[in-house]
């Protein structure tokens, strides 16, 4: 969704920063699943298939990316028309991908059992965002509040752990909070949009970081 | 349970005598008996003669499971879930 205001500058960083995001949460959901064959726990599934929804939209933003370096073959009425459809549909699937990931995140923190309370609060996130006449920021306040549920629970469970590990989770999810919030600015200056990938790139990293073993 | 009687079998330096066990599980001996049974079907346990006399010992699958249970744990408990 963001890629719409890159400036083009900052594509090429732009598109080393979702490869490292994609990667990253990749990395994530396949150390989650690699649990859920050991435990079996549902919570782990669900954790990495929510993880594995964000890593794709991370890969439909740096596909977009590329789309937008290296434009069309010609540049013609239809070509540019056709590109700015898929920048489009890109949005849209990375809106979906995004808060479908985020919503099973959620389910897990707010040990949601029931099955039609979990499908009614993914349409009913999904339909928010999609149906909303302003897309982006519809978007980017639906992913603060369910960010900033996901950080409640995760400082709760720092603050019980007592362990390095958990704060450093805590810190991750509240650098990609603010880079989200960055995001949602973009409007303002397009300097945001600079300082929302340093501030994600920095919390991916210390994702990253939280799963090094000592 | 069962993680834990492997755990201390584990800071025993891999094997353990039964008597020892029964004490560091507080269990019953039926109850031990039967948490033994299943860690040596699960075959993270083996039953052995030494000089010291009969021990309970890990074996590589067993010391592999505790490894993949403390990553388990580690991933678990930092993420909350």
């Amino acid at each position: 969704m963001s890629h719409t205001l890159v400036p083009t500058y900052f594509i090429k960083v732009d598109l080393a920063t979702n490869v490292i995001f994609f990667l990253v949460t990749l990395f994530v959901a396949t150390v989650a699943y690699r649990h859920y064959r050991f435990a079996k726990r549902e919570h782990h599934l669900l954790f990495s298939t929510g993880f594995l929804l964000i890593s794709l939209a991370h890969l439909v933003l740096l596909t977009t990316d590329i789309l937008v370096l290296t434009g069309p073959p010609t540049f013609t009425v239809n070509a540019l028309l056709a590109i700015a459809d898929m920048v489009t549909i890109a949005s849209i699937l990375y809106a979906i991908s995004f808060l479908s990931g985020l919503v099973l995140l959620l389910i897990i923190y707010l040990d949601i059992k029931d099955h039609a309370v979990r499908l009614l609060l993914t349409i009913m996130a999904l339909f928010g965002v999609l149906a909303s006449n302003n897309l982006r920021s519809m978007f980017y306040l639906l992913v603060a509040v369910l960010l900033l549920f996901i950080l409640y629970r995760l400082v709760l469970n720092a603050l019980t752990l007592e362990k390095t590990r958990a704060w450093i989770v805590v810190a991750a999810f509240t650098f990609i909070f603010i880079g989200e919030i960055m995001l949602s600015l973009i409007f303002l200056s397009e300097g945001f949009h600079i300082a929302a990938d340093i501030a994600t790139l920095g919390g991916y990293l210390l994702l990253l970081g939280s799963q090094v073993r000592t | 349970m069962l993680h834990d009687m492997l755990e201390a079998i584990q800071a025993k330096g891999g094997q353990i005598k039964p008597t020892h066990l029964l004490y560091k599980a507080n269990l019953s001996h039926d109850a031990l008996k039967r948490y033994v049974q299943e860690l040596t079907d699960g075959g993270l346990v083996e039953f052995r003669e030494t000089k010291r006399g009969k021990v309970y010992a890990l074996t590589d699958k067993g010391y592999d499971f505790l490894s993949q249970y403390k990553q388990f744990r580690e991933f678990s408990e930092s993420f909350g879930i």
